[in-house]
Parts: C-alpha cells; structure tokens; sequence
C-alpha cells in the first residue's frame, strides 16, 4: 500500500495537466493556412515513420509523466510499510533514546544525539491521537520520562528537547528492560520498541531481546554511520598503586584508537603541582596504544594528574584525570564479632597486625566493624574487606559482601570461627555461578590425633606476587608457625591459586578472581586457641603482604565513573570525628554522604567527569578523578541484527545507518519511492530531448 | 480608400498588367523576342499556304481550274506552255495565351503582399501579348479553371491587346484545377496552328494535361509552357504549427511545417521533375517560375534558353 510522507503536496499533483493544457491551448491556437500544395503535404506525413507521426503525442505523455513523476517524488511514497498498522488502530511506543557519552561525536557540525534526538521527535509528531507513547532516556541510569505510556506527546517532545547527552555509559540491557515495562502498561494492541543509538559494540554486543514480548516489533535506529573517527584516554594507572614519597612513581595512559588510520597523538601530562610533560605515541587502527611519564615526589600531598590528547570529533574522552595521593594509606574495613581492643581476641592480634603503630603513617587504617553494622558507604571506602570470626554475620550482608567482591573489591577471610562452615557456604551461595567459591569449608578440627598435635606450613607458591617477599627463607619463616586447629576443606577449584599448604596437604590460603575482585580465604586464625600465628613474627608481614598483593592489583585499576558514585576516605583523628563535608566539582548538585566516625564520604551518582574536591569543616581534605567510561572511546558499532538472541525473530528492522539519511518516518512507513520516481522523471525528461531532436524518417 | 487605391481607380482600363516600367523594360525584350519566334517560324513567318501574294515562290503546269489572270504570260511567250505563278503568302503568327484560373492560383504565400499567381501569371500574360503585338503578330488570351471562361480572339492591333489586358484584369480566381478541360476547350477555338503559352501552376494530374496538348501538338503547335508557384509552396510556409487548408477541395492537414519540409520538397521536387521530364518529351519547353522572381526574369531565361537552341 502506498503511504506519503508529505501528503499536504497531494493538490500539487494538478500540475500533471499543464502539459495537457499546454498542449489543448497550443492546438486551439495554431493558425489555418491556405495551401494549394496539400497533398504534397499529406504525401509527405503519410511518408514518414509511424512514431514521428505520433511524437506530439509521445512528447505530450513524457512531459505529463516528468511532471507527475517529479511532484510524486516531493510526495514522499513509500510503498509496503515493514512497521504498517492499519489507520485506526492505536499503537504503542516506547522510544528509547541513548543519550551515552558516544552519542557526544559530532561529524559535520551534528552531533549522534542530535540525529537521533530529530529522529525521535519526528517519529512522536507523527503518532495519531490516542497512541501512547513513554522516552527512556538511556544513560548508566535509564529513566522514564513519563511514568506510564501516555498521549502526552507535547510533553514528550519537550522532554527530548531539552534532554542533553551526558558523560556516562550506556545500559541498554537496563533501558530495555525498563522499555518492557511500559509496554506491559500500555492498553494498545500493536506495540512498538524504537531504539535510538549509536549501537556501540562495547554497549550493546551482550544486550539480549530475549525478555521483549514477540507481539512487540522492534525498530533500531542507528545514528552513526560506524566509521567514526575518535582517539581517547580510555585508563591511567598508578604504579606503583600505593606510592610512597621518594618513590619513582610511573603514570600510564592508555589510549584507543577508533578509527581506520594510523595516528600520532602528542599525550600532555600536567599535574596540579606545575609540572608537565608531552610525548607523542603511534596508535594502530582501533587498538591501544600507552604513554608513560615517570615522576618522583618529595612531599606527601595529593597530585591531581590531568591526562590530554588534542580535542577531535567526541572531546569528552580527550582528557582523563588521576588523583595521587602520596598520603594515602589503605582503608581495610574489619568485620568481626569480637573486641579489637580486647586481648588476647584474634581480631585484637589482627587489627594491631594491620596498623602496629596507631599514630605512624605505615600500615593500613584499619575500621573495625561488627557484622550487623556493615553498611554500603563503608564498603566503599574500604580497600581491602577483612573479615575474622563473624558469626554473627546476617543473611544480608553476604549479599553486600558478594556485589562488594564481583564489583572489583578485596575480601580477605580468615576461616575462623565454630560456624564458619555456614559462614563461607552461605557466602558461596551469593556468587555467580559461574565463579563458584575456590573450595568448600568442612569442619573445625582440632589436631591432636596426629602425633605432633600441629601442623605447619610446607608448600608456599612464592611466584604469587602475595607471597614473592617470602622466596628468600631469612626474610621469614612460614614454617614455624603452629596451627593447632585448622578448617578442613575440600579439593580446590583448579581456578584457583593455592598460596599455601599444610604439611597434611590442607589448603592454607587460596586465592581466586570473583568478578572483578578478589577472594582470599585463609585457613587460619591468630586467636592463641588455634594457633601461635599471633606471636610469630612472620605474621605482620605475611597479613602485609597479603593486603598488599591484593592492593596492587585493585588500586591500580580502580577508578570512578561517570554515572557511578564515588569514594574517597578521610583520615580522622581518634576522637576527632567530622563533622561537616561538603564537595565542590563539576556536577553542582552532587550529593554527599560521610561517616563522621570512618571518615567514609561518599559522592552519589556523579553525572559529570572532572575533579571534585572534597573539604571537610572547612579544611580541603581530599580529590576524586571522575572520568568517563573506557568502553565509550571505541565507536566501532554493532549490526543490531547480530544482536537478536533469537534468530526467528521477525518483528526487528533496521533503519539506515547513516547519520545523515536516518528516517524513521520512512522506514516506519514502508520503503521509500522517491528516487525512483526523480530517475523516472529524469528519464522521461531525457527521452523527451531525444524524441526534440528526432528527424524524420522519410520511407522510400 | 486610400491613395493607392484612388491612383488605381484612376487608372486606365487594361493598365494593370502593363505598367510603364514594364514596357520599357519589354522594349529591350522585344528584340530578342523576335529573335525567339523567328527562332520558331523561320523569319517573318511565311504562310506554309501557297497563295497569290507578292512574294514568288514556284511555277507549275496550268491546269483546268486555274484562274487565268495567274497565268505568266511571259512565261508563255517564252516557252509556248501555259505555267502559273506561284506566289508564298505571307501570314501573322497567332499565339494563344492561356492562363489558369482555378482557385489555386489565388494564393500569394503568408505574407499578403506577396502578388497571387494569378497576378503573376496575368503580368507574364501581358508583357507576352505586348511582345507579340508589337512584333505585328497575333495574340490571343484564354481565361479559364476547370472549363475556358474568357476567350480574347487572337489579333494584332492594339486595339486586341486592349482587350487582352481588360480580360486579364477581370479575372477572378474560381473553381478546381481543371487544366485539360480548359485547354480541350482552348483548342476547339483556336483555327490555325500557331504558339501555345500555357501559364498555370499545374496542381493537376500531369497525365491529363499532357494528354490535352497533345491535340495542339498534333495539330503543328509549339507549346511552351510557364509553371508558376510561389516560395510558401517550394518550401512550405515559415510556421511552427498549423492547419493547412487546400484551396480547392475542404481537405485540410495537421502539421508542422519544420518537422515535415523535407520530405514535403522530396514530394513537390518529384511532381516539378514529372512536369519537366515529360514536357521535354514532348519537345515542350517547359519553365518553373516563382512569385519572388520578377516576371520578365522567367522571359528571359526562356529568351537565354531558346538562343542556345
């Protein structure tokens, strides 16, 4: 069925009669004329080829079909809609809109989101009264603009004018989900999913349809051709991650390549102390390439690092930031059941292991917490998760502890305790399934059955870089220790790492990867019942350079992110607890949380990247780098066909991935005609010259 | 009326066709002309009849029935036999001047002040009766389209020529090309062979009117014979798009002249090559003229054409 896109030209389609008119008028006006020779003249007519004969009425029917070709093609027809309802039939649509830090690239003065913001707003001007109609707005956050499909199209159309692509990542599986949800709201039979992005790789190539009904047909609207042109600084990182002052410090900056060429970048370096560098770098077509500076520091202060490349197509990814902070010691957050102040108590011996000198500047900050008063801004403030005899651990906080370890955290857990069995089993309950714990916790058993009434240490993996500063025996001695009660466990998962043994080949400490983070059960305890770890003096450094092998990985990878919340600690005097902090940065609005007692202070949902600096009763008393997400630099995109999880899906379409020719109202309403019809009128235009110049084709 | 009008309301009776400019211009004709029809008839025409005239021709044997004041006397004193004298008689030569009528040669092309083939024809008509007077021979005229509808009796005086112009002048353009009746008719009324000037556009069946002259042939005529068209008719009218309308009949076509000119004169040139080609078959002289020429032009190509011969 024809459908035109500009129906108001249809008058305009009189025009077909000028040439006819012309035509009409011309044979009314032409002159008779006497002439004896007339049948000289009907000789010569009847002579010539029929066709000439019949050219005025040949050119007469060209020019009338150039015409109505050339208003046909302003007229917009497309023909056999692929998304076509039948006129009177109410729809649905939800139109989901990625408003990402991609959809920042401008290419010829127009950005992705303009595109595909226009195309949004066409597609809601053309919806009939009575549609329904809801905007995701699709960011790390996807929200609704409307609470429940409605007809509010003006407030729609408003809503998108005034919507602006942010600086965070996209979660396109989130939108869609949310997308589902309305459609589930909305009363209409035919349903609609319009999805306007730029159909990044790394955004959407794990996105499945699986959960969007099969009535519901889907329309992906591309608004990037895919061969955008962008270099960014997708990461920097620290190493080493915790520095001290006079340590050679090296600051590395990764960078991406999205494009087809090879490019020579200049990488300027400048730190909020003054000093700056630049070095230039090659970059392969879409791959990374790193600079690196070298720096030294002769005070402890807090360096804001400012990393930047010349601005091209998408300037949000052309600056990254990192935070140094020669000051900082690692927060290790202490769950335990028992006193920390209290000896002889495990937990005592720990937390004076952590930080043996209370107001040194070596050692951890430790923040002993009891199971039931864990909380989310601690965790987030916490480096390392240590967690020593909790029994009374609630179901809850295993959750916590779970989303804190698969989020990129380090968790560190002594297997001590008469339950601690349960504990770690109902931990393992809470991972992936995928990422299982690295062993099953039996029972407690006491070793007084095995002659000796101990066992000690034989097997250290020294290699593990949490246990490379024991492969020289006189720095310590693992195997003096003696450990009276171990836990026994079961065969560990060949994923895993088995730092340490005891003589009866019980696992002693094993460490495996849970998500992003970190899992190290270690299968002793200093409590003097189970063991004289607590007097040994390879304890301090062994709890040390446990923290410090987990630290070295997590702090040099851990950054914040646009769209995420970010943390930082503050030292707190003992007795001296905050009492006001507040946060001044890029995003006006941002919202603080602290612990006065911790020191904890947590920024909310940070929409914006840059420094924000933190001050506390007054004093500046930290930095956060917030900086866009890694995965928005690279602009290569995805098929959206490939992206159906279920093949037999026939409700998906496509339209142009071309920024400039995207048209939802044309695909939505059937394939285009128009350039056919200019061809057409071009034709006719042509063969009506030729038919002009035609001579007569006199028969002999 | 305006002041041509008037100068030609005052004009004399028969003037139109033979205005002063052109009898002067004639004057210088009239030699070659005579040239010409000597060319014809061998001198001053000399009657092809034996008669009593001053000129002796011949002797022959009296015999009864002679008149007797024919017989040389002398002639008998001489040789004791009775002889006649024969004497050549002298005549005039009588040229018919038939021109053509019909409707057709009322068109004078698209611009109107163009002269209409007859006009042409009556002008080639009259300077031809003037010469033919003026060299003391006999004109005649013949008027007619499809049938003879004015006969000016052939004769030499000026008072005939008088009469030739006037019945030129009142002719009036009417009827269908009808050539051959006209000239069927033409040669019932003509007595005496002599020269025959046919000046018409022949927009009629060659067969037909070659099959009328062939009776003056016949009966020991020269024939010469003026085709007379206009521009507009060799090349069609200068127009992009018109109704053509024929003159004689209520046919009428549709064309555009440009898109059509060629093979129009492919068909007009084949038609003019017929008339040509048959009339010098017939040992007729035959001469196309059109209207943009000046009249006496077509005289003297016809004067240039018969010194050669």
């Amino acid at each position: 069925m024809f459908t035109w896109l500009n129906p108001g030209l249809l008058p305009w389609l009189l025009a077909a009669g000028i040439p006819l008119a012309i035509h009409l008028l011309t044979r009314r006006a032409r002159s008779r004329a006497p002439l004896p020779t007339v049948k000289f003249l009907q000789r010569a007519i009847a002579q010539q080829s029929k066709v000439f004969r019949v050219r005025h009425l040949l050119l007469l029917l060209l020019r009338t079909l150039a015409v109505i070709a050339i208003v046909l093609a302003f007229l917009k027809p497309t023909i056999n809609s692929r998304l076509g309802t039948s006129g009177a039939e109410r729809t649905a649509v939800i139109l989901v809109v990625d408003i990402s830090a991609s959809m920042s690239y401008t290419a010829g003065g127009i950005s992705s989101f303009s595109g595909a913001r226009n195309e949004a707003m066409k597609l809601l001007s053309s919806l009939k009264p009575g549609d329904e109609a809801n905007v995701i707005l699709c960011d790390a956050q996807p929200k609704a603009v409307l609470t429940d499909p409605a007809s509010d199209f003006s407030g729609l159309d408003r809503a998108l004018r005034a919507a602006q692509h942010g600086e965070q990542r996209a979660e396109p599986m989130a939108a869609i989900n949310l997308a589902v949800e309305q459609l589930a709201k909305a009363k209409s039979k035919t349903k609609r999913l319009y999805l306007f992005s730029d159909f990044q790789r790394t955004n959407w190539a794990n996105v499945k349809f699986d959960g969007v009904p099969a009535d519901t047909k889907i329309l992906f609207v591309a608004a990037s051709s895919g061969k955008s042109q962008n270099i960014g600084i997708t990461g920097m990182h620290l190493y080493p991650a915790t520095p001290h002052v006079g340590e050679p410090i090296s600051v590395e900056c990764d960078l991406f390549n999205s494009s087809d060429a090879i490019k020579t970048v200049p990488v300027t370096l400048t730190l909020s102390n003054g000093g700056h560098s630049t070095m230039n770098v090659d970059i392969a077509p879409n791959a990374t390439a790193a600079a690196t500076f070298s720096f030294q520091f002769d005070t402890a202060a807090e360096v804001e690092c400012t990393a930047s490349i010349p601005v091209d197509n998408m300037p949000m990814d052309d600056t990254r930031r990192l935070v140094i902070d020669l000051r900082h010691m690692a927060t290790v957050v202490l769950i335990t059941d028992e006193d920390v102040n209290k000896s002889p108590n495990g937990a005592f011996f720990v937390a004076r292991a952590l930080r043996p000198d209370p107001n040194g500047q070596s050692g951890f900050r430790v923040i002993p917490v009891k199971p039931q008063d864990l909380n989310n801004p601690l965790l987030h403030t916490a480096d390392v998760v240590v967690v020593y005899n909790a029994q009374q651990m609630p179901e809850l906080q295993y959750h916590a502890l779970t989303n804190y370890v698969t989020g990129g955290g380090n968790l560190l857990w002594f297997l001590s305790g008469t339950n601690i069995g349960e504990q770690i089993s109902a931990l393992g309950k809470q991972l992936p399934v995928a990422e299982p714990l690295p062993m099953q916790v039996d029972k407690v058993v006491k070793l007084t059955g095995n002659g000796k009434g101990y066992v000690t240490l034989t097997e250290a993996r020294y290699e593990s870089p949490l246990l490379k500063a024991f492969k020289d025996p006189a720095a310590a001695d693992l195997s003096r220790v003696h450990f009276t009660k171990i836990c026994t466990t079961s065969e560990v998962d060949p994923r895993a790492e088995t730092l340490l043994k005891f003589d009866d080949g019980t696992a002693a400490a094993v460490r495996s990867g849970e998500g992003s983070g970190n899992l190290l059960l270690v299968n002793m305890s200093p409590d003097p019942g189970w063991s004289d770890l607590a007097k040994q003096p390879s304890f301090l450094p062994l709890l040390h350079e446990f923290l410090k092998g987990l630290l070295s990985h997590e702090l040099g990878e851990r950054e914040f992110l646009a769209g995420g919340s970010a943390s930082a600690t503050l030292p707190t005097g003992a007795g001296h607890p905050l009492s006001h902090v507040t946060c001044t940065g890029p995003d006006p609005e941002i919202k603080v949380t602290s612990d006065p007692v911790t020191g904890s202070v947590v920024l909310d949902h940070v929409d914006r990247s840059g420094f924000y600096h933190i001050v506390a009763d007054g004093n500046p008393a930290a930095s956060i780098a917030v900086n866009i997400s890694a995965d928005e630099t690279d602009l290569r995109t995805i098929d959206p066909r490939e992206l159906e999880s279920d093949r037999r899906r026939q409700n998906s379409y496509l339209a142009d991935t071309s920024a400039a020719d995207i048209d939802v109202g044309a695909l939505g309403k059937g394939r285009p005609l128009w350039h056919y019809l200019l061809i057409t009128a071009i034709v006719a235009l042509f063969a009506e010259q030729l038919l002009t110049q035609i001579k007569p084709r006199i028969r002999k | 009326m305006n002041l041509s009008d008037r100068s030609n309301a005052g004009q004399k009776a028969g003037s139109k066709y033979l205005r002063i400019e052109d009898l002067r211009r004639l004057k210088s004709l009239q030699f070659a002309a005579k040239l010409v029809v000597e060319g014809f008839y061998q001198g001053k025409h000399r009657s092809p009849f034996y008669d009593f005239s001053a000129e002796f021709a011949d002797y022959r044997p009296y015999t009864p029935g002679d008149e007797i004041r024919s017989i040389d006397w002398r002639a008998y004193a001489r040789t004791d036999r009775h002889y006649i004298k024969l004497f050549r008689k002298e005549t005039d030569m009588s040229c018919y001047l038939m021109v053509d009528t019909s409707n057709s040669m009322a068109y004078r092309g698209v611009n109107p002040e163009s002269p209409s083939k007859l006009e042409y024809a009556s002008y080639m008509a009259a300077a031809l009766a003037y010469l033919i007077i003026q060299q003391g021979d006999k004109a005649s005229v013949a008027l007619g389209g499809e049938k003879l509808e004015n006969f000016v009796p052939a004769g030499g005086t000026p008072q005939n020529l008088q009469r030739i112009l006037i019945a030129l002048e009142r002719a009036a353009p009417a009827g269908q090309t009808g050539l051959a009746a006209t000239l069927k008719g033409l040669f019932g009324a003509t007595k005496r062979k002599g020269l025959l000037v046919v000046i018409s556009d022949f927009l009629d069946e060659p067969d037909q009117i070659y099959s009328a002259l062939s009776m003056f042939l016949h009966k020991g005529f020269a024939i010469l014979m003026f085709q007379v068209l206009t521009d507009d008719e060799m090349l069609l009218p200068p127009l992009d798009s018109a109704l053509f309308e024929d003159m004689e009949s209520s046919a009428f076509v549709s064309a555009e002249p440009n898109s059509v000119r060629v093979a129009y004169q492919a068909e007009l040139q084949a038609f003019l090559h017929e008339m040509e080609s048959k009339a010098k078959a017939r040992r007729i002289y035959y001469q196309l003229a059109t209207t943009s020429q000046a009249y006496h032009a077509a005289l003297e190509a016809y004067v240039s054409v018969r010194r050669r011969s």
